[in-house]
């Protein structure tokens, strides 16, 4: 790795105490992450996702098919090594704008060369105005679902409230995704 | 006549050191190399596979449930990339997660029926941590 590279790293990716060696250095903080919690050690966790346009007045004219479709994508966030399997809707119903899925699947792992049962609950609304669904995917290991992570994921999921921001004067622009290109004072 | 033949005498000198300096430098070169040869003749282990899982803690896997995926090396990161969650922060926010209270907070800008993007305030409460590393998996 060559010292332009690590000052590189060092100047636009690295921050937080962490070390290489013997050397005390910044942890690596990607902006690999949108917005995702999750629990390193045991893989439990909850994420946000858009849908594309839903076509639908209100989240319960939208299709379970259309959810799953965006979630488990090829490019979805489980889809490291492969589309998810033997998925199963075990639950679906709509409270208000809200609609909620009890979802079971399996991931492919690097590590087993195996297919890991996997469980979810997610929520998906339609904010007022939006053309968009949001959702939040709350997610653990099949193995510990029973052993607590099913609580965490239910309240977590009873939690996520998605509402429309007040109108303001201020222009209204995405910011960009993972871009690591210069500027022309090279910031 | 006389001086002519110490002349000639001192650079047979010379020639003779200068043989001589080129028979130590050989012979040194010499040595280094047959050195080099017995050392490199013996077959040297490949510790390349420190980025490599080849092999799972089975037991620790059954115990837990959970898939580390590995020592985080070049391979276990290779051919990942950044899952499309649709997600678009508004520009000049950032995600926000009180850890006493566990409230995620996060503003985004999402398509609107009438074609203009509008501001969506997402808010959830987990005990988690707010992921931010590059180590992500699933």
């Amino acid at each position: 790795m060559s010292f332009r590279y690590l000052k590189f790293l060092d100047q636009y990716c690295l921050k937080g105490p962490h070390s290489y060696g013997n050397s005390n250095n910044y942890l690596a903080e990607g902006p690999f992450y949108d917005i995702e919690c999750r629990n390193q050690k045991t893989s439990d966790g909850a994420f946000v996702q858009v849908t594309p346009n839903t076509k639908a007045n209100s989240i319960s004219d939208v299709d379970d098919a259309f959810i799953l479709e965006n979630l488990l994508a090829p490019s979805g966030r489980f889809s490291f090594y492969g589309q998810p399997t033997d998925v199963k809707v075990k639950k679906s119903m709509t409270n208000g704008d809200y609609r909620i899925i009890d979802l079971n699947f399996s991931t492919l792992s690097q590590a087993t060369q195996t297919e890991l049962p996997r469980k979810s609950r997610i929520v998906a609304t339609i904010p007022k105005g939006s053309s968009q669904a949001i959702m939040l995917v709350g997610s653990a290991p099949a193995a510990r679902w029973k052993n607590g992570s099913d609580k965490d994921v239910y309240s977590t999921i009873e939690s996520f409230r998605a509402v429309a921001a007040p109108k303001s004067g201020l222009k209204l622009r995405r910011k960009e995704r993972n871009t690591f290109s210069l500027d022309e004072n090279g910031e | 006549m006389q001086t002519n033949r110490n002349k000639l005498d001192r650079n047979a000198n010379k020639l003779s050191l200068a043989a001589s300096r080129r028979d130590v430098i050989g012979g040194l070169v010499s040595a280094c190399g047959a050195v080099g040869l017995g050392v490199g003749s013996s077959p040297k282990v490949a510790w390349s596979a420190a980025a490599v899982q080849d092999s799972l803690d089975v037991d620790a896997f059954l115990r837990r449930g959970v898939d580390g995926g590995g020592n985080m090396g070049v391979s276990s990161q290779a051919g990942k990339s950044r899952p499309e969650t649709g997600v678009f922060l508004r520009d000049g926010s950032e995600v926000f997660r009180n850890k006493k209270t566990g409230d995620v907070n996060a503003e985004i800008v999402v398509n609107g029926n009438d074609g203009e993007k509008m501001a969506v305030f997402v808010t959830y409460s987990t005990p988690w941590p707010l992921g931010k590393n590059c180590r992500f998996g699933i």
